[in-house]
């Protein structure tokens, strides 16, 4: 079985090495690599192919955000944000993959890094999936399609703005439509909201 | 390749077709013979140099910025871009337009909402509009007088005042993004629509808007690597 080798940038020693024992606990797993600033972690996200870096958003500044937002968009590696569960500057966090919690539980967390973990170790069936939205993503594209930001999303749906901003970028990458107003035309094609339900503006 | 001044302005043509509203944006017109890319520019009074350098960029995306663009003026490239501007208003989004409303006309059935993409398309128009009409009146007038300022330093106090309130950064920060709802119409009809009813005329629109994408990512290549980094080295020279 392919090992993945795995890169965290995250400046607390303590959290740092936390992660690092959890990870180890997990079979898949092959090298990690630590960096403690942003400096050093943007040099081993150059050298090394990793498959998985999880990164402490606040430590990184501009320069470091804009080659996150690159590597979104790349088939670079996977790039979760370690993050507190009340951040709430969503914006930043736009360009990662996915998040996990500080304040998670042991259980949320092995929960959380199986399923990426599958998700990279068996790219294929995912690929397979992606062709139609699930019944979730429909139910948020008419929300996004009727122009609710993602917080009345989160609020009317009872979960988070990260979960609605992971929502949004699973939406993207399936159907090839950046804009709002794109996704408005998408979804008056397939019947997810009706005409005059909504208005472009 | 790199286009030379003794290349046949034909034999370019022959290489990338998508040139020509290049060329006729410099009031070039076809029928050039066996014209070299000189000749044809002394005739028009063209720069020749700064023609090549834009021929160049648009073939290579790789092309500058490290080279020669750099060294032209100011005022030669806000000149071109606002040829560009024009060349997008005048010409190629009307042309788009209408092409997409026969083609929602034509290709689909009512049934189909398909004439939710005539909104779409006007949506974008307005954001092109919006995009050129700022640049066109804060952003190159204000490129301009930061290298009149350079040049003559008779109003450069004024001007130095003027940069405390507005510099280029400002609007380098906020220079959005046109192309991203190009970029969703052609997957939109790619992938998204029903199958028409007539695929030459589909065709065609495709081919519109994958050959405007083209050319507003040079146009773009050439504010965001040569104008905006030439402004910003001016003001800081004005600074200090």
């Amino acid at each position: 079985m392919a090992r993945l080798s795995i890169l965290i940038a995250e400046k607390s020693y303590l959290i740092r090495k936390g992660l690092v024992s959890i990870l180890l606990e997990f079979p898949s797993i092959g090298q990690v690599t630590e960096s403690d600033d942003e400096e050093s972690f943007l040099e081993n996200l150059e050298k090394e192919s990793h498959q998985i870096c999880f990164i402490n958003p606040s430590m990184l500044g501009p320069k470091g955000e804009n080659i996150i937002k690159d590597y979104g968009q790349k088939k670079g590696p996977l790039i979760i944000a370690i993050v507190s569960s009340e951040l709430t500057e969503t914006e930043q966090l736009v360009a990662f993959a996915d998040f996990i919690f500080l304040d998670a539980k042991k259980s949320q967390l092995v929960n959380k890094l199986d399923e990426l973990f599958s998700q990279i170790l068996n790219k294929q069936p995912i690929i397979e999936n992606s062709t139609g939205l699930s019944d979730r993503e429909k139910n948020i594209l008419r929300h996004i399609a009727l122009g609710h930001t993602n917080k009345e999303i989160g609020e009317k749906l009872f979960i988070s703005t990260h979960t609605v901003v992971t929502h949004r970028k699973n939406i993207t990458r399936k159907l090839g439509i950046k804009t709002v107003s794109g996704l408005t035309v998408y979804a008056i094609f397939n019947k997810i909201v009706g005409m005059d339900e909504i208005r472009i503006s | 390749m790199i286009i030379t001044k003794e290349n046949r302005m034909a034999d370019i043509i022959h290489m990338n077709y998508l040139l020509l509203s290049v060329i006729n944006r410099f009031g070039i017109q076809l029928g050039f013979g066996d014209k070299t890319v000189d000749q044809i520019c002394i005739e028009h009074q063209i720069e020749t140099g700064f023609f090549l350098e834009i021929i160049n960029a648009f073939l290579d995306q790789e092309y500058f910025p490290d080279r020669n663009l750099q060294t032209f003026s100011i005022k030669l490239i806000v000149e071109y871009l606002l040829k560009t501007h024009r060349y997008y208003l005048e010409e190629k989004i009307p042309e788009i337009e209408t092409l997409i409303n026969k083609m929602v006309k034509e290709c689909y059935s009512q049934a189909e909402n398909v004439d939710v993409l005539n909104q779409f398309f006007t949506e974008y128009k307005n954001e092109v509009i919006s995009h050129t009409k700022r640049e066109d009146e804060v952003v190159f007038p204000h490129a301009l007088k930061i290298e009149e300022a350079n040049e003559n330093s008779q109003n450069q106090a004024d001007c130095i005042n003027k940069l405390k309130k507005y510099s280029i950064q400002d609007y380098m920060s906020e220079h959005d993004n046109i192309e991203e709802k190009l970029f969703d119409l052609k997957n939109i009809i790619i992938k998204y629509l029903p199958a028409p009813k007539d695929n030459i005329l589909c065709n065609k629109v495709l081919t519109e808007l994958f050959n405007l994408e083209k050319d507003l990512s040079d146009h773009s290549r050439i504010e965001e690597k040569v104008l905006f980094p030439k402004v910003v080295n001016l003001e800081k020279k004005l600074l200090n």
